[in-house]
């Protein structure tokens, strides 16, 4: 931080920074990217972001043809659109995590079931049987649940096709196979947190940080047969399973420098400043190795040493 | 008010007849704006639509060769950053220059390629296999190449590469059609002899290795730890000529003697050959040499002994024939990670570029409304679930959709064309002149109820309401119509005797106390039913007895909701029909005898019936089109089943989820736009057609004296 400072006056003397920068894509990461528009506007009072968060499926399209150079996404790019943006613009995208994110999976807050397997997901989820061949459940009796709940029949909620939460649970969780037609797919992922919160058969998967008081996070047990509850330190060291970056890919020829604004937006978001308002959106800031390979690839100052950032 | 009888000063009437003529250009330029404006929309979708049945085309033409081309290539590739020349003798190149030498003291007999993700592997004729890996952009890395050694005595005549986890697996075929494998895993390589000679070997996923040997088809398991075992064994009739599986390595495409191409899938536990019911059109009858896969949109390209070349999608099948750049099979095809280009090299050297513009190939009308064997599927279906990743297969089939939005609005006119005749019925015919005027906004305020409000409160509270008191609610609807055709029956027994000592109220409004005792008897004995009749849960009961599923966002709740929306519609149009039944009709029939409800039943229902049919059609179309209380009153499942307990999702509320993050221009993206003019033309249909008969109705009540 007061590296920071003391950098920032010399670069205003070199240069007033100025403009608005524009950016495109996810809704997930609407939120914090507003967030670190303000933060944004308090160092360079003379710079606003400008958000437009319809989707991570509008980011790609918008960065290809120009519109945007910064194109906020909660998935990868897919091959498809990777190959669109080279095609009008002759070199790749670059791709900065941002933050991280974890897929988790709740039931009613009664249900007493603690830890799922990631072949029992499979099997809850899937029409396919791409990652195991777990038997299909249908009550929560085959979970080994008894009295009264070895009879209900299972509810399944989840997101909806287009979202990323969605891409990565059927990447991840299913080995690429098919999702259950039955699995009720809501807008938005407090809908599908409500709706498990009211119904005592239901199970549900959302993103991170949406859970309530009404519903119980459950545990996935990895390949030792641990649970893992998807706690900042299990996301972070990835033994939790389901974990994703959230990305913000940036339109940057091999060869260039990151222009002045971009290169503001992206110090203040990759800083333990930008991270800890990942931290209050309930995602789970990068890492610091992360954070640091994330800075070398946008050629960006390397962060003030570990006694300076814990010391505030 | 002004004197009509006195004349206006000469300016002022002047003004107003130049008013009066503004004002008509106003209302005409609106009324053709609006034309002008839903044709624009129809046009639009039409446009964005039509790109979905464009052909698909495959271009030759001349790449750029070598500054130093001495006709020796063995392959080339086409990267980001510029083309990569390879000779026999290992040298690979590009523009400015020799970049790394990959075969000393051999040459290069054989490339295969798995993704972005995977190394490349070349196959040498003294038995080693060179391993060139990739960075994390993908971008090969020919100075890190690796040796492994696969066969010790022959030269390697074919290769295959498939990835597995953590790693990749790599099989191989020697001159004298040996097999071998190499298992790469973080820690280890390890080496699988497959004892078992074979002509043509593919790999796919998870260590599936599929062999031929004449007419035999053979799919062993490798695994990991350094063994393999046979899983299946099966006769294709002809022999097999060329293989390959496609993207995912769960479909196999054959190619045989005579020219025939079949698809064969693993069945879903992995262990056995599924054979697909069709077979692909042929090229000719000679003998197919080559099967490439493309990668993406499972596409792949069949090449056979005339030089016949094809494209094809996995599921849509044929889709480009035409002829190949050489007659002569090549020595060597590359394909660039997006599938879109093949690099091809042939006997003379020349390499040659196949553009391949097949953007919405995985579309036809058989994928969009015929059941299809998706991969990891035993049987044929009809699914809806738009590509991911894009690696994946994509099942986009409209029938799920179509189906669930017409059954969304059957079950909602199941709701709401009783209630709503019901009603306007007794409101044209029975009430009096007053409380017409009062009912009638009343229930035409109804309509104001945005559907966002009615979908969450349905979605969010009567759901769980419902699937806590299913037999209640059943009962509600047994108890509800028989109850109060009882309570009329009764009303009339008691009717006389009553009449004089309660208030003159209509019967309707009577009916409502003893309407709400029944409801109150159904809510609160169903339990005991449901205990005596159906064991005490009359969900597990509906299971075992039929084997229907309760979803806790259904039809029945749909139905409800949307019935609730659409009555205020029906309503308002059907009474509207009805009492616009000129009055001498119904007057002469009650003077010549006949009673109010023969009257209606005789006289006033088949003069209206035209725009009572008109007002079911405005209903339907509404309810078709009826997007957030489906949205949120359903689980947006695409299931294809008729039952009443079961979830569904709508062409409108699918739209309303997908279209959002779909990729602009894509094959998703044109679908649910498909899906949206598919949506245009029913209600414009349907529209039109009831405004007709409803104009119509006005000329023939106007001809009978009445004044509507």
């Amino acid at each position: 931080m007061t590296l920071g400072a003391l950098l920032l006056p010399m670069m205003a003397m070199a240069a007033p920074l100025s403009g608005t920068l524009g950016s495109v894509g996810s809704d997930t990461l609407g939120g914090l990217m507003t967030q670190w528009g303000e933060r944004l506007s308090a160092r360079h009072p003379q710079v606003r972001l400008q958000v437009q968060a319809s989707g991570s499926g509008t980011a790609p399209p918008a960065l290809a043809e120009g519109a945007t150079r910064v194109g906020a996404m909660s998935r990868p790019m897919t091959e498809a659109e990777r190959a669109d943006f080279i095609a009008r613009q002759g070199y790749p995208p670059v791709a900065v995590p941002v933050a991280l994110d974890a897929l988790t999976l709740f039931v009613h807050r009664d249900n007493p079931l603690t830890s799922l397997s990631l072949a029992q997901v499979e099997a809850l989820f899937a029409d396919t049987r791409f990652c195991d061949q777990a038997p299909t459940l249908r009550r929560w009796g085959a979970l080994g649940l008894d009295g009264d709940w070895a009879k209900r029949t299972i509810a399944r909620f989840g997101r909806n096709t287009a979202s990323g939460s969605h891409a990565l649970f059927k990447r991840e969780a299913l080995c690429g196979g098919n999702f259950r037609r039955d699995i009720n797919e809501l807008p938005g992922s407090s809908a599908v947190v409500a709706a498990v919160g009211r119904s005592r058969k239901a199970i549900g998967y959302t993103g991170l940080g949406y859970p309530t008081a009404m519903v119980k996070v459950l545990a996935l047990r990895d390949d030792e047969g641990t649970p893992r509850l998807p706690t900042q330190a299990n996301v972070v060291s990835g033994r939790y399973p389901l974990t994703r970056p959230l990305l913000v890919y940036v339109n940057l020829a091999p060869d260039e420098r990151l222009p002045a604004l971009e290169r503001a937006f992206f110090d203040l978001v990759l800083s333990p400043e930008g991270q800890a308002v990942v931290a209050r959106q309930g995602f789970v800031p990068l890492p610091e190795a992360r954070l640091a390979a994330a800075r070398r690839a946008l050629r960006l100052p390397p962060l003030a040493g570990d006694t300076h950032s814990s010391s505030n | 008010m002004t004197d009509p009888s006195t004349d206006p000063p000469r300016p002022n009437r002047r003004l107003r007849q130049r008013l009066d003529r503004l004002a008509t250009g106003v209302i005409a330029a609106s009324g053709i704006g609006v034309v002008v404006a839903v044709l624009a929309i129809g046009v639009y979708l039409t446009l964005a639509v039509l790109p979905l049945f464009d052909g698909a085309e495959v271009e030759v033409d001349t790449a750029p060769s070598a500054a130093d081309d001495d006709g020796a290539m063995h392959a080339v590739w086409l990267a980001d950053d510029g083309t990569r020349w390879l000779t026999r003798e290992g040298q690979l190149r590009d523009a400015k220059g020799e970049i790394a030498t990959l075969a000393a003291g051999a040459t290069v007999t054989t490339v295969a390629e798995a993704g972005q993700a995977q190394p490349l592997a070349l196959g040498l004729s003294n038995g080693e296999v060179r391993l060139v890996p990739r960075d994390d952009q993908g971008r090969l890395r020919w100075t890190q190449a690796a040796t492994l050694r696969l066969f010790e005595a022959r030269g390697v005549a074919a290769l295959t590469l498939h990835h597995a986890a953590q790693g990749w697996v790599l099989a191989g075929r020697d001159t004298q059609g040996k097999v071998a494998a190499l298992w790469h895993t973080a820690e280890t390589t390890r080496r699988i002899a497959v004892p078992e000679a074979a002509e043509h070997i593919a790999l796919g996923h998870a260590g599936r290795l599929a062999m031929t040997q004449g007419t035999q088809l053979t799919l062993w398991q490798l695994s990991s730890d350094g063994g393999g075992t046979p899983l299946a064994r099966t006769d294709t009739q002809t022999p097999v000529t060329a293989l390959s599986f496609l993207q995912g390595g769960r479909t196999l495409i054959v190619g045989d003697a005579q020219g025939g191409l079949r698809r064969w899938r693993l069945s879903p536990d992995d262990t056995a050959w599924q054979a697909a019911e069709t077979s692909y059109t042929a090229l000719g009858d000679t003998a197919i040499r080559r099967v490439i896969d493309l990668p993406r949109q499972r596409l792949w390209l069949a090449l056979d002994d005339s030089g016949r070349l094809g494209l094809y999608q996995s599921l849509s099948g044929q889709r480009w024939h035409g002829q190949a750049p050489e007659a002569t099979p090549p020595t060597a095809v590359s394909v660039n990670a997006h599938g879109t280009q093949v690099m091809w090299l042939g006997a003379t050297g020349t390499p040659q570029r196949l553009a391949i513009e097949a953007a919405h190939a995985a579309v036809s009308p058989a994928t969009l409304w015929m059941p299809q064997t998706y991969e990891g599927h035993a049987d044929a279906e009809w699914r809806w679930a738009a590509a991911v990743t894009g690696d994946e297969e994509p099942q986009y089939s409209l029938v799920p959709l179509a189906w669930g939005t017409l059954k969304a609005a059957a079950w909602a006119m199941v709701f709401a064309v009783p209630l709503a005749l019901g009603a306007a019925m007794h409101s044209a015919c029975y009430m009096s002149r007053r409380q017409r005027a009062r009912l009638k906004p009343a229930i035409e305020l109804m309509e104001a109820l945005p559907g966002v409000v009615i979908g969450f409160v349905a979605g969010l509270f009567v759901a769980p309401f419902v699937e806590r008191h299913l037999a209640g609610t059943l009962a509600l609807f047994v108890c509800v119509p028989l109850g109060s055709v009882a309570c009329g029956w009764l009303w009339r027994m008691f009717s006389r005797r009553m009449e004089l000592r309660l208030p003159p109220i209509s019967a309707g409004v009577g009916l409502i106390v003893p309407l709400a005792l029944l409801c109150w008897a159904a809510l609160s004995l169903s339990p005991w039913l449901e205990a005596w009749w159906f064991g005490g849960d009359l969900r597990a009961w509906m299971h075992q007895q039929w084997g229907w599923d309760y979803a806790q966002r259904n039809a029945l709740i749909v139905g409800m909701a949307m019935g609730l929306a659409i009555i205020p519609t029906l309503y308002s149009l059907a009474e509207e029909a009805l009492s616009g039944v000129p009055r001498p009709l119904a007057e002469g029939s009650l003077a010549l005898g006949a009673t109010r409800a023969q009257t209606l039943w005789r006289v006033q229902l088949p003069a209206a019936a035209p725009g009572i049919l008109s007002a079911v059609m405005i209903g339907a179309g509404r309810a078709v089109g009826e997007t957030m209380i489906v949205l949120m009153v359903t689980g947006n499942t695409p299931l294809m089943s008729p039952s009443l307990f079961e979830g569904l999702r709508s062409l409108a509320a699918n739209l309303a989820i997908e279209l959002p993050e779909a990729a602009v221009g894509g094959t998703q993206y044109r679908l649910l736009l498909l899906g949206a003019l598919l949506l245009f033309v029913f209600t414009f249909v349907v529209n039109t057609l009831a405004e007709m008969v409803r104009w119509r109705l006005k000329r023939r009540y106007r001809r009978y004296g009445g004044d509507a």
